[in-house]
């Protein structure tokens, strides 16, 4: 048994991330531009686009939740 | 190889849960570094082997300096609902970041010596791939079951 194996037996599963709603808008002039997660469709992460050329970039975890012990 | 899937860094953190056999700092926000990756990254947290930071595969760009920086704030470890969640008072983020190509982050112990220097201890993939121009890059940590939430275990084997 790897160490691995012998982790995820110890637990029924790790999750990461949250689901978002998607959103995109202008505000003040800012563009805000959604990234979206290709294999879900979920909200990934934004970018700001701003009037002087530069632009923001908020990016969110993945969703999504690992089953680890032997019966998931 | 691509950014692996979040996962924990199941060597080092046995080890860690394991009395004594290590030093590493699960909740030492000061000591806590998160550094970003491409898809160059090869420190795969399902390996089964323990994996200290690696610069191969982080980010180069302006604003970013390497190993990361420091998580800040304050790391809890809380059960919420029967879950055991791990959560950050701080948001992280780069000023005047220009990157690209940012798949995902690792979260490691600075100050970790065993059971490896600068122990991994979890690896998030973004849900996509980031980039920056001249502003701020930030990392928005899930919003449930608690502000700021890296990652949640549902203990029950």
């Amino acid at each position: 048994m790897t160490t691995d194996t012998a982790f995820k037996e110890k637990l029924r599963s790790i999750s990461f991330g949250a689901p978002r709603r998607p959103q995109t808008k202008i505000v003040d002039g800012v563009k805000h531009v959604e990234l979206l997660d290709e294999s879900s469709g979920r909200r990934a992460g934004m970018e700001s686009h701003k009037p002087d050329g530069t632009w923001d970039c908020t990016m969110t975890p993945e969703v999504v939740r690992l089953p680890l012990n032997k019966e998931s | 190889m691509t950014f692996p899937n979040s996962s924990l860094y199941a060597a080092n953190l046995l080890a860690g849960w394991a009395a004594g056999a290590t030093d590493i700092d699960l909740d030492g926000a000061s000591r806590l570094k998160i550094a970003l990756y491409t898809d160059s990254m090869v420190q795969d947290p399902t390996g089964g082997t323990a994996l200290g930071y690696s610069a191969t595969g982080e980010l180069s760009g302006t604003g970013y300096t390497a190993t990361g920086k420091v998580l800040g704030g304050t790391v809890t470890w809380a059960v919420n609902s029967g879950l055991l969640v791990c959560s950050t008072s701080a948001v992280t983020d780069w000023t005047g970041a220009t990157f690209s190509n940012v798949y995902g982050c690792v979260i490691y112990d600075d100050s970790a010596t065993s059971p490896v220097a600068d122990a991994c201890i979890v690896a998030v993939k973004f849900g996509s791939v980031g980039s920056s121009g001249g502003g701020t890059f930030t990392i928005d940590w899930a919003d449930t079951p608690v502000t700021n939430t890296i990652f949640t275990i549902d203990p029950t084997p």
